[in-house]
């Protein structure tokens, strides 16, 4: 199947129980979302909303326990967990907001290694495209830094550098603003816009700066997407 | 990146953690290798030294204190037997070599054996390319009154090639003993320290002993005339404590023994029989208490290496959640856990082999002289290897673990959220 014409996200009555956010058990419900292929969205709302829990079940870090996701026409559910693991490696790419590098391996090396598992790009290749999104992102001196030796500004691009490396169809972002000062978030989010745009991938941005949200093609509130009910006796 | 690469590059990301764990695995592995190797060599040492005669004939008494006294330089002799008995010993066609030996003085402690040359020309049944006796520095004796001495007398006695000492009457020190003055020992030899009981004797031709108790007094009077008198003797005069025994054929020892205890006043033991005795009476227990040790040492390291790495892989679950996210296989992530486990836990062994064994070899040459025993600190054994493989299994199972929970647990549970 080619991938035009197919949308890049398809979520339908997905229900998934959630033990304990805030100490407090809730169930995660959402009826119908749709990402075209290329488009740009952002997904808003209050802290707690579902937002971040509808990023990983996209990526299929979380499993619903009904409904349908579908990635790129892709049915998560009916992959196994390897096979989930292999397929989010080659197909998405996932900015988070703490970042998530491996704190032993340098900025060029975090690359790398997504690069590895990915196996989009041939593996002679692996390390010239690691280093030329490096310096895109902005980090040409900073190939051999660790995470620990990073700015907070600097980890998020190698994080950015990472998520589409391996030219993912679809790049989802969870606050990847969130810990940085205003003018570097602009900068930072100026970035994913521009790589999302020369990979031609999808962009589901999770971001509270309504202004940023703005920018993009579409905006989404949580609110009126996502129900999460708190679990009381009652739906107990 | 290669898996390997990564591997090991984690390790050392975490180079005080990866260190800590080392160093708890190679101090497991340490303890394993020398309770184990201290174990074997004991046993061994005890032992060896049984194979070198395949019979000893003295005086009628307890065949372990026979053996005991005659072989070990241990316990007190049964007492004496005719020198016509090991002449008749000594000419039997079935008999490859037989060795007198007179005890009745010390020096220090340390115990003369009046014995004959032909000991020093016997090879050593372990190693048949060996001599059972080798000199450090000097000869061996030739004349009367020259003293060939062990390494451990010579080291805490400081006995040195020429020095002359007196013996001291009896085989152990005892306040108030008589030495014998006029007849001064004089050191020619030094023997290679073999870690046997050898190490612990003087030897001296045996006539020198007969000399010293059959003519004191008039050796006295006369020195000059000793070589005479002694050798107009006559042999039913003389006696022996023991002679030592090799067959030319081993099948020979129990027939042989048996004819010598009902035939003569003598009697003849079997000193592998007698010491594998003693040993599964006495000893056997105390060894199956240090196995019993060693194999406490052996779960103990195994569990504390466990929980040790399995502590080290559960602070990795972000990370192996991270490169899930990144779309790593789970046989990838399995392969690297195993990796990192394998590397940490093999060189923990190693450092711990080398540990282990490192230290029997410093130790080596005092628990020679307190013990007796000589270590063959670089040798291992089955089941040093044994014990080795389980605690590397251990380390894998300890690696694994947690890499198999993560599994169970989807990834967002494990990844950085703030």
């Amino acid at each position: 199947m080619s991938a035009a014409g197919v949308a890049a996200i398809d979520m339908q009555d997905c229900r998934l129980h959630l033990g304990g956010i805030g100490g407090e058990a809730v169930i995660f419900e959402l009826a119908r979302f749709r990402v075209e292929a290329g488009e740009e969205v952002a997904l808003t709302g209050p802290s707690g909303c579902g937002k971040s829990t509808l990023l990983n079940l996209v990526a299929g870090l979380r499993r619903p326990d009904a409904g349908t996701i579908a990635v790129q026409g892709v049915e998560l559910g009916a992959l196994t967990s390897s096979q989930l693991d292999v397929f989010r490696g080659r197909t998405l790419g996932f900015v988070f907001q703490s970042f998530n590098l491996l704190d032993g391996f340098s900025a060029l090396e975090n690359v790398l290694i997504g690069m590895r598992f990915g196996r989009a790009c041939p593996h002679g290749a692996r390390a010239a495209r690691a280093m030329a999104l490096l310096e895109r992102v902005g980090l040409k001196h900073r190939l051999h830094a660790r995470p620990g030796r990073l700015s907070v500004g600097e980890r998020q691009r190698v994080a950015i550098a990472r998520a589409i490396a391996n030219r993912p169809a679809l790049l989802l972002a969870d606050e990847p603003t969130g810990s940085l000062d205003p003018a570097t978030a602009a900068d930072v989010f100026k970035l994913i816009r521009a790589v999302c745009r020369e990979e031609t991938c999808a962009l589901l941005l999770v971001t509270h700066a309504l202004d940023l949200a703005a920018q993009l093609s579409r905006q989404v509130d949580c609110r009126g997407l996502i129900r999460s009910i708190p679990l009381t006796e009652e739906h107990a | 990146m290669t898996l390997w690469k990564m591997a090991w590059r984690d390790l050392w990301s975490r180079a005080l953690v990866t260190l800590l764990t080392l160093t708890g695995i190679a101090l497991g592995a340490a303890l394993i290798s020398s309770v184990l190797t201290l174990r074997r060599e004991s046993e061994a040492g005890f032992l060896r030294e049984s194979g070198e005669f395949d019979l000893v004939v003295g005086a009628k008494g307890s065949p372990l204190q026979l053996v005991l006294s005659s072989i070990y330089h241990l316990d007190l002799p049964t007492g004496n037997i005719p020198y016509s008995r090991y002449a008749a010993l000594r000419d039997d066609p079935r008999i490859a070599a037989a060795i007198p030996l007179g005890l009745g003085d010390n020096y220090h402690g340390y115990r003369i054996v009046g014995t004959d040359a032909a000991l020093f020309r016997l090879d050593d049944r372990h190693d048949a390319r060996k001599p059972l006796f080798a000199l450090h520095e000097g000869r061996f004796f030739e004349t009367n009154f020259e003293a060939v001495i062990g390494a451990q007398v010579a080291r805490q006695t400081g006995l040195k090639l020429g020095d002359t000492f007196v013996g001291t009457h009896g085989l152990v020190v005892t306040p108030g003993s008589s030495e014998h003055r006029a007849f001064p020992y004089r050191v020619v030899g030094v023997l290679a320290s073999g870690g046997g009981s050898a190490d612990r004797a003087i030897y001296t031709p045996l006539p020198s002993v007969w000399l010293i108790h059959a003519q004191e007094a008039e050796v006295h009077r006369q020195i000059a005339g000793v070589a005479t008198a002694v050798g107009a003797s006559a042999a039913s005069d003389l006696e022996v404590t023991a002679v030592l025994l090799r067959l030319k054929a081993v099948g020979l020892r129990l027939w042989l023994a048996q004819e010598i205890q009902k035939r003569t006043e003598s009697m003849a033991a079997i000193p592998v029989n007698e010491m594998l005795r003693l040993y599964r009476q006495v000893l056997g227990p105390m060894q199956r208490l240090l196995l019993a040790v060693a194999a406490l040492v052996v779960v103990v390291s195994s569990l504390s290496m466990t929980a040790t790495l399995y502590q080290a892989a559960e602070r990795r679950r972000r990370d192996l959640a991270v490169l899930r996210a990144l779309g790593a296989h789970p046989r990838e992530i399995f392969v690297l856990v195993v990796l990192e486990a394998l590397l940490l836990t093999l060189l923990g062994l190693a450092v711990g082999w080398l540990l282990g064994h490192g230290g029997l070899a410093l130790a080596g040459p005092s628990v020679r002289d307190s013990l007796g025993v000589q270590l063959a600190p670089w040798t291992t054994d089955r089941l040093e290897g044994i014990a080795f493989g389980a605690v590397a299994l251990g380390g894998l199972l300890a690696g694994l673990l947690p890499a198999a929970l993560s599994y169970r647990r989807e990834p967002a549970n494990d990844l950085s959220s703030t």
